[in-house]
């Protein structure tokens, strides 16, 4: 699979993947449902994170996941998104803590009111 | 990694991912070498360029006194400040109507080359400074830099035990003193004059400024003043660390508007 993190049809890409499609990709993938619980979790995130999918599948997305992101900056618009019944495709930069190392990446956060799950991609950045 | 050491290495992770407080460790000179996720999401909104590079930079504008705070510190292992408030990164809470939250911190010297520091937050009860001010005090009551306020009619309406220390006044006798008789005749007046308009247009004060403590010269020190309620013109003065000491001294008392001398 070489879909890359930029594709203009991220997320009907994404979430036509299999496991082990979302596993090959070479940027971290995490989904979560309408009520913020992580539903996908793929390979190099848990190589990023030190944190196999099933400590993280069935969790909280923005308070037990991820809180570094539970801000204006992330969560809050995917909520705007949400609420508003309209599609989200913005990247941003951002500082991850890795393992507990500030990590700078790039964002690409991905909605749409039409698929069920909201996806959050991480690339490290250049 | 055998199995066991992975696993615990797993847990160790996730806690610190979930720990409700930011943790930092940094070396003495700011730089940041790890921080957990909630320091991230507090500190994110301060970081224009996109990195979390150092947290004195970071801070600067909220606190521009925590670096030489810290490196007026030759202690191996103490603490530096605790819960003092960083008032420019109260958050608001996401979703309507939630409450909006301050944020404080601690810095403590670990050895000599490592700070680590906690970013808290909490819930703001009273909306419109009364409690993060209470707060404010509560944090510059432990602090050994001095801590003064002055209020509108241009008196000093607290005092922290270092200033007390520092100036050589009890604190009665610094209660309503004008805060310009802290300076020599007509600087304290222009220290006002110069500091509330910064405050106003939204930019940190801080100046090296000469004051006069009881009956022991002059003490030349690094000033920084945050306002607490602009419009009432209400000054909080913090962090006076002495860069150097005149000894002549002066006869003294402060004057509390009676006229009267202070023993």
């Amino acid at each position: 699979m070489n879909m890359q993190f930029e594709d203009r049809n991220g997320l009907a890409t994404l979430h036509a993947l299999n496991k082990e499609e979302l596993d090959g990709l070479d940027f971290g993938v995490i989904a979560f449902d309408a009520d913020i619980v992580v539903q996908r979790y793929n390979l190099h995130e848990t190589q990023a994170t030190g944190l196999r999918p099933e400590r993280v599948i069935g969790n909280q997305f923005f308070t037990e996941v991820a809180q570094c992101m539970n801000n204006f900056m992330v969560a809050q618009k995917f909520l705007d998104a949400r609420e508003a019944a309209l599609p989200l495709d913005e990247t941003v930069d951002f500082v991850l803590t890795w393992r507990m190392r500030p990590t700078p990446v790039k964002l690409r956060l991905l909605s749409s009111p039409d698929i069920g799950l909201q996806y959050l991609l991480l690339k490290r950045a250049a | 990694m055998p199995q066991n050491f992975e696993h615990l290495y797993e847990e160790l992770l996730q806690f610190l991912y979930r720990t409700p407080w930011g943790l930092i460790q940094a070396a003495r000179n700011g730089d940041i070498q790890m921080l957990n996720p909630v320091a991230a999401k507090v500190l994110m909104p301060l970081a224009f360029n996109g990195r979390l590079d150092n947290i004195f930079d970071l801070l600067r504008s909220a606190r521009p006194e925590l670096q030489t705070l810290v490196a007026v510190t030759t202690e191996r292992y103490c603490v530096v400040c605790e819960d003092l408030p960083l008032p420019a990164l109260h958050q608001q809470a996401l979703g309507a109507g939630a409450p909006a939250r301050s944020v404080s911190i601690s810095i403590f010297v670990q050895n000599l080359d490592t700070l680590m520091l906690v970013l808290r937050e909490s819930q703001i009860l009273e909306r419109g400074g009364n409690a993060s001010q209470t707060a404010e005090l509560n944090a510059l009551q432990n602090l050994p830099q001095l801590g003064l306020i002055k209020t509108r009619e241009g008196r000093i309406s607290w005092s922290n035990p270092a200033a007390q220390r520092l100036l050589g006044y009890s604190p009665n006798q610094l209660l309503n003193a004008p805060f310009t008789d802290l300076f020599a005749p007509g600087v304290g007046e222009l220290v006002l004059e110069n500091c509330l308009p910064t405050l106003m247009a939204g930019a940190s004060y801080r100046e090296r400024l000469s004051l006069l403590p009881r009956g022991a010269g002059t003490i030349t020190l690094e000033v920084s003043a945050t306002g607490i309620d602009l419009a009432q013109e209400e000054i909080l003065w913090t962090l006076m660390v002495p860069v150097m000491q005149i000894p002549p001294a002066r006869p003294q008392a402060l004057n509390q508007g009676t006229g009267r001398e202070r023993d």
